[in-house]
């Protein structure tokens, strides 16, 4: 079995990466608290058991899960010099984030002309900032894609271009890491009406 | 890093995530706690089968910075949200038992 030892020129850098991720966890541990404190604040207006879909957030967490995995099908290219493979897993991963994206863009669209906007009550506010937040690193790692296929394409698989790779590969893991604590703690406990 | 690994690990992903979503849909007549405690379980779960079979964690070679680092993180996040949940659950309860609160503020008061 191969381990990363096999690229050590990089090792520092990811390790810096890996080290700004946790901190990114701290962050969106707060956002949890923040949540789990005031998701029973909805000001009169329905709560989460009336307001999400199962179906809807089951295919987002197939989107995202997938992407997941397209992501590591590209790092195990890069890992064995395919270039082009790695162009076109990076295309695939960013077709289904992209995909994440508009679903959760639809989601917040149609509840904010329902008038369940993140100013409409506590329970919303740190709804919206929690799944936005999540959401929005989800969008800066499509366009994060999209350097990195340039990169690959006019670079091909040089070490910095490695390097960059891998550290996108453990950003881009970590949010579907995150995405399984949204599903669990905001949706599924919502349905439950925990 | 091989393709068994990756295949595995979205597998096991698909299957824990499902069985959450497949349990809340069906478990309608268990209390919510014992839900709860399923669906916690679950995604404990899922997070341990990501952080190995994605992202290779323990499997570095030594020292495990990685794990280290990650380790430390995990015990801030449980401050935290912990911490958070303990106090805002402590300022609450001060609202819900009023007469305690004025059995105090009397006992505090000084008497001339």
């Amino acid at each position: 079995m191969n381990s990363h030892a096999e690229m050590p020129e990089h090792s520092k850098v990811t390790f810096g990466f890996w080290v700004y991720l946790m901190s990114d966890c701290v962050l969106f541990a707060g956002l949890f608290a923040t949540y789990a404190v005031l998701h029973t604040a909805t000001f009169g207006s329905p709560g989460a058991r009336e307001l999400f879909s199962l179906p809807f957030v089951l295919i987002e967490s197939m989107l995202l899960l997938t992407s997941s995995f397209t992501c590591g099908l590209m790092l195990l290219a890069a890992h064995h010099h395919k270039k082009h493979f790695v162009a076109g897993w990076l295309i695939v991963t960013l077709l289904l984030g992209l995909s994440f994206v508009a679903m959760e863009l639809r989601e917040f669209a149609q509840l904010i002309s329902l008038g369940h906007g993140p100013s409409t009550s506590a329970f919303l506010s740190s709804f919206f900032t929690l799944v936005g937040t999540h959401g929005l690193h989800v969008a800066l790692g499509s366009l994060w894609i999209l350097v990195l296929i340039a990169h690959v394409i006019v670079r091909g698989l040089v070490p910095g271009t490695l390097r960059k790779l891998a550290c996108f590969g453990l950003f881009w893991h970590f949010l579907d890491l995150i995405w399984i604590f949204i599903f669990t703690f905001v949706y599924l406990f919502g349905f439950i009406a925990l | 890093m091989t393709l068994t690994r990756y295949m595995l690990g979205f597998i096991l992903s698909i299957v824990l995530t499902l069985t959450a979503a497949g349990f809340v849909a069906t478990a309608t007549t268990l209390s919510s706690n014992v839900v709860a405690i399923v669906l916690v379980a679950l995604a404990l779960a899922q997070f341990g089968v990501q952080l190995i079979y994605f992202l290779h964690v323990g499997h570095e070679k030594k020292p495990h910075y990685h794990l280290t680092v990650l380790t430390f993180a995990l015990i801030v996040v449980c401050i935290v949200v912990g911490g958070t949940l303990w106090i805002m659950d402590n300022v609450n309860r001060g609202h819900e038992m009023p007469d305690i609160i004025e059995m105090e503020a009397s006992a505090l008061t000084p008497r001339y």
